[in-house]
C-alpha cells in the first residue's frame, strides 16, 4: 500500500511518514498541491492524506484538481477548521474523509485502513436504494419516498427508518437501534426510542392506508407489509 | 428618455440639488398656475368692469337720442358725462343708429370707410338678449385709430319683440389694454424673481435640513478607536435624525464589544496557553537536565497538549460566538438530534465513570409532531455537550445523568440533572463566569459553561442553574443541579 501525504510541515510530516512507515506503509511526502499533483501523476498511489492549510494552492482546490485529473483512490483531510460548513467544503471538494487537528496518531490510523478497506470492498457496496413495499429510500441524497411522495427526515429518522429497511421483517430491539443507529448506549429508561418510532410512523404511516412499522410487544419494532 | 436614464442622472445629482430641485419644480409649478389664474381672472374682471361702463355710457347715448319733426334721428351727446367716469376718452367713442336692414341712420364720430359688424348681434338680440358685446380687432379704414381694439357694444332702441332700430356703440380699449400690459409686465418681471428666490430657497432649506446629519458625521469622524465609549448625541424629538443616531449608536456599541472581546480574548488566551507551556517547557527542560529516559515527561506532556488542544477549541468556539451573527449558521433544527449527537460525543467521558444518560423526551405539544428551533446545529450541540461533560464531571462514579427533553407549545425546554454536590447557594452566579471553577484545583478549564451561557445568549435562549435538595422544604441536603436550557420553538 502505497501514500501520499502531503503536509509543508517538515515536523508532522516526518511523523506521519515514520508512523504510516512503522505499519508497512510505504510513504511519499509532497509539500505543495502542485507537487502533489504532479507525483499522483507519476505514480500509483492508494492513499492521499492532505492538509488543507497549505502555502500557494489549498487543500480543497488540490483535491478538486486530483479528482479532475482522473484520482479514484481515498483521500484523507487534515484541517484545523472544525464547522460543519468546513467538513461539508472539504468533503464536498472531493474528500473522502476528513480530520480535524490536533488528532492522535491512532485516530489517523483508523480513518486509514478504513478508507483503504472501503476502497477494496466498494465493488461490492450494493445499490444506492433501498425498497420495501411501496416505501423507498435513497441512500445517497438520504430521501425517503412513499407511494410516489418525498417524506422530509430529519437526519436520525432517516438512519433509524434505514436501519429497519435493512431488517425488513426482522424485529429489532430498542438496544439494537440505540447502538447500530445512534452509537448511543441508553439507559433502559431512556424513551428517545419510542418518540423517534412516533414521529417516523407520523410521517410514513399515517397518510397512507397500509401501516409499515409494527411494534412487537416485550421486543422492539418491526417494518412489515403484514399486521 | 426612459424613466431608467432619468434615475441615473439624478444619481449624478447631490441630495442637496435633488431636493432643490424638488422643491423648485413643486413651488415654482403651484406659483406660476396661481399667477395665471390670478391674471386670467383679473383681466376679465377689467373687461367685465369696462363692458359695465360701456353699456352704462351706451344707455346714456340712448337715452339722448331725440326725434326731430322730419323723423331725423339726433344725438345731445354733452349731456352724458355729468360726474361720471369712463375708461376711455369720450370724444374718441363711435355711435350709430342702424336699422336691422343695415341702412345707418346716423352716426357721432369719424368712422371713415369702417363698417361696424351687426349680423351676428342681430341674432343675440333676436333671442331676448340685453346687449351684445364684441371686440373688433379688424379696424381697416378708420381714420383716426386710438386703439389697436375697439369694444362695441349693440343694445335695441325700441321696445318691439322684434328690435328695427339698433344702437351701436365703439370705443377704443386703450386704457384697459394699458392696464392689461401693465399686469402681465409685472408678472414677467415678478414670476422669474419668485422662481430665483424659490432656487435659492430650496438651496438653503435643503442645507438647513441636513444640518443635524453634517454635524453627525463631525462629531463620528471624531470617534476613533482609542475613545469607542463615545456616543452621538441623540435628539430627543422622534424623527429620521433620531433613528439614524440610535442606529449609529447601535453599531458604536456593537464595535466597542467586539473590540472588548478581542481584547479580553487575547488576555484569556494567552493565560490560558501559556500556562501549559510553561509547564511542558519546565519539564522537558528537567529532563534534558538530569538525562532521564523521558518516560514520564512525554506522558505528562502528552496531558498537557491534550489539555492545550481543548483549551485552544474552545477558545475558537468562543471567538466564533463572540464574533456575533455573522459567524453563526442558523437553521431551522431538531433539538433532540442536536442532544443525541452530544450525547455521542459525551459517551467516553461517562463510560470512564460508568455514568449512565439517561435521555427522555415529553411532548406536551398537541400536534403529534417535533417542534424546531433556529439555531446553529454546532453550537448547539457544544453548549449541550458542555452541559453534559460537566453533569458527569461533578457526578460521582455509577450515577445517572438525566437529560430530559420538555416539547411544549412556544417553546422547548432541555433539562440537565446531575447527582453531584451541587452548587454553593452564593456560587450559582458566578457559574458562567469564565475561568470560574467550582472546585478549586479540579480539572476543568472554566470555559465550558461560559461558552455554554455564550452561546445561548447567541440564541436568545435562556439558560440557567439551580440547585436540588433532597427535602424540598428543607433547603440544607444538596442532591445536585439542574441546568435547564429555554429555546423558543419556529
Amino acid at each position: 500500500m502505497r501514500i501520499l501525504v502531503v503536509e509543508d510541515q517538515i515536523k508532522m510530516a516526518q511523523f506521519v511518514k515514520k508512523g504510516l512507515g512503522e505499519i508497512g506503509y510505504a510513504v511519499d511526502l509532497a509539500e505543495s498541491g502542485a507537487s502533489a499533483e504532479v507525483m499522483v501523476a507519476e505514480n500509483e498511489y492508494d492513499l492521499v492524506i492532505l492538509d488543507v492549510m497549505l502555502p500557494g494552492q489549498n487543500g480543497m482546490d488540490t483535491a478538486r484538481h486530483l479528482r479532475r485529473d482522473g484520482f479514484e483512490g481515498p483521500i484523507l483531510m487534515l484541517t484545523a477548521l472544525a464547522t460543519t460548513k468546513d467538513k461539508v467544503n472539504g468533503l464536498d471538494s472531493g474528500a473522502d474523509d476528513y480530520l480535524t487537528k490536533p488528532y492522535s496518531f491512532d485516530e489517523l490510523l483508523a480513518r486509514v485502513r478504513a478508507l483503504l478497506r472501503r476502497k477494496n470492498s466498494v465493488t461490492g457496496s450494493g445499490s444506492s436504494h433501498l425498497r420495501y413495499s411501496d416505501l423507498e429510500l435513497d441512500l445517497i441524497a438520504r430521501k425517503a419516498r412513499r407511494q410516489g411522495q418525498d417524506i422530509n427526515l430529519t437526519a436520525k429518522e432517516f438512519s433509524l427508518l434505514e436501519y429497519l429497511m435493512r431488517n425488513i421483517e426482522r424485529p429489532v430491539t430498542r438496544v439494537q437501534i440505540a447502538e447500530h443507529v445512534w452509537d448511543v448506549h441508553f439507559d433502559t429508561e431512556s424513551n428517545v426510542i419510542d418518540v423517534y418510532i412516533n414521529l417516523l410512523r407520523k410521517k410514513i404511516d399515517s397518510p397512507f392506508s397500509k401501516k409499515l412499522i409494527h411494534t412487537v410487544v416485550g421486543t422492539g419494532y418491526v417494518l412489515r407489509e403484514n399486521p | 428618455m426612459s424613466l431608467e436614464k432619468i434615475r441615473n442622472l439624478t444619481q449624478l445629482i447631490s441630495i442637496r440639488w435633488r431636493i432643490t430641485v424638488l422643491f423648485v419644480v413643486v413651488f415654482g409649478t403651484t406659483l406660476v398656475l396661481f399667477a395665471v389664474f390670478i391674471f386670467n381672472f383679473l383681466a376679465s374682471t377689467l373687461q367685465h368692469e369696462f363692458d359695465d361702463a360701456l353699456f352704462n355710457y351706451t344707455v346714456d347715448v340712448n337715452e339722448s337720442i331725440s326725434l326731430d319733426a322730419r323723423g331725423d334721428l339726433s344725438f345731445q351727446t354733452p349731456a352724458l358725462d355729468k360726474g361720471k367716469l369712463y375708461p376711455f376718452a369720450l370724444g374718441t367713442a363711435l355711435i350709430q343708429i342702424r336699422h336691422t336692414n343695415g341702412e345707418i341712420l346716423s352716426r357721432v364720430g369719424d368712422f371713415g370707410a369702417l363698417n361696424l359688424p351687426y349680423h351676428h348681434e342681430i341674432d343675440k338680440l333676436n333671442k331676448g338678449e340685453e346687449a351684445v358685446f364684441r371686440t373688433i380687432t379688424k379696424l381697416e379704414g378708420l381714420p383716426n385709430k386710438e386703439a389697436e381694439a375697439y369694444r362695441m357694444v349693440t343694445l335695441p332702441i325700441d321696445n318691439s319683440p322684434i328690435p328695427q332700430l339698433l344702437l351701436q356703440v365703439a370705443v377704443p380699449m386703450t386704457l384697459l389694454e394699458d392696464q392689461i400690459e401693465h399686469r402681465k409686465r409685472i408678472m414677467e418681471i415678478s414670476l422669474p424673481l419668485a422662481l430665483l428666490i424659490s432656487i435659492i430657497g430650496g438651496y438653503l432649506l435643503s442645507i438647513r435640513a441636513f444640518h443635524p446629519i453634517t454635524e453627525m458625521i463631525a462629531t463620528t469622524e471624531a470617534i476613533s478607536a482609542q475613545k469607542l465609549s463615545a456616543r452621538l448625541p441623540v435628539p430627543s424629538v422622534k424623527d429620521e435624525v433620531q433613528a439614524l443616531a440610535l442606529a449609529l449608536n447601535e453599531m458604536l456599541a456593537r464595535i466597542e464589544r467586539a473590540f472588548q472581546s478581542q481584547e479580553r480574548f487575547i488576555a484569556d488566551a494567552s493565560h490560558q496557553l501559556l500556562t501549559p507551556l510553561t509547564i511542558m517547557r519546565g519539564e522537558i527542560e528537567a529532563a534534558l537536565r538530569h538525562q532521564d529516559n523521558g518516560q514520564n515527561v512525554l506522558n505528562s506532556n502528552l496531558q498537557e497538549v491534550e489539555h492545550l488542544s481543548k483549551i485552544v477549541q474552545q477558545l475558537l468556539l468562543l471567538a466564533r460566538v463572540e464574533a456575533g451573527h455573522g459567524a453563526l449558521q442558523f437553521s431551522p433544527l431538531a433539538l433532540d438530534e442536536v442532544v443525541l449527537e452530544a450525547v455521542v460525543r459525551a459517551r467516553r467521558a461517562a463510560e470512564k465513570k460508568n455514568i449512565r444518560i439517561q435521555f427522555n423526551i415529553q411532548n406536551s405539544t398537541e400536534a403529534d409532531s417535533r417542534p424546531e428551533v433556529m439555531g446553529d446545529s454546532d453550537l448547539l450541540q457544544n453548549l449541550v455537550f458542555n452541559l453534559l461533560e460537566n453533569a458527569v464531571k461533578y457526578s460521582p462514579r455509577d450515577e445517572i445523568v438525566k437529560v430530559n427533553l420538555h416539547w411544549q407549545k412556544e417553546c422547548q425546554n432541555l433539562q440537565v440533572e446531575d447527582n453531584g454536590p451541587g452548587i454553593p447557594e452564593n456560587q450559582l452566579s458566578l457559574v458562567f463566569e469564565r475561568f470560574h471553577r467550582a472546585q478549586p484545583g479540579g480539572d476543568g478549564y472554566g470555559l465550558g459553561l461560559a461558552i455554554a451561557k455564550k452561546i445561548s445568549d447567541a440564541h436568545d435562549a435562556k439558560l440557567t442553574v439551580k440547585n436540588n435538595y433532597m427535602n424540598s422544604l428543607d433547603k440544607t441536603t444538596i442532591s445536585g443541579c439542574t441546568f435547564s436550557l429555554e429555546m423558543k420553538n419556529i
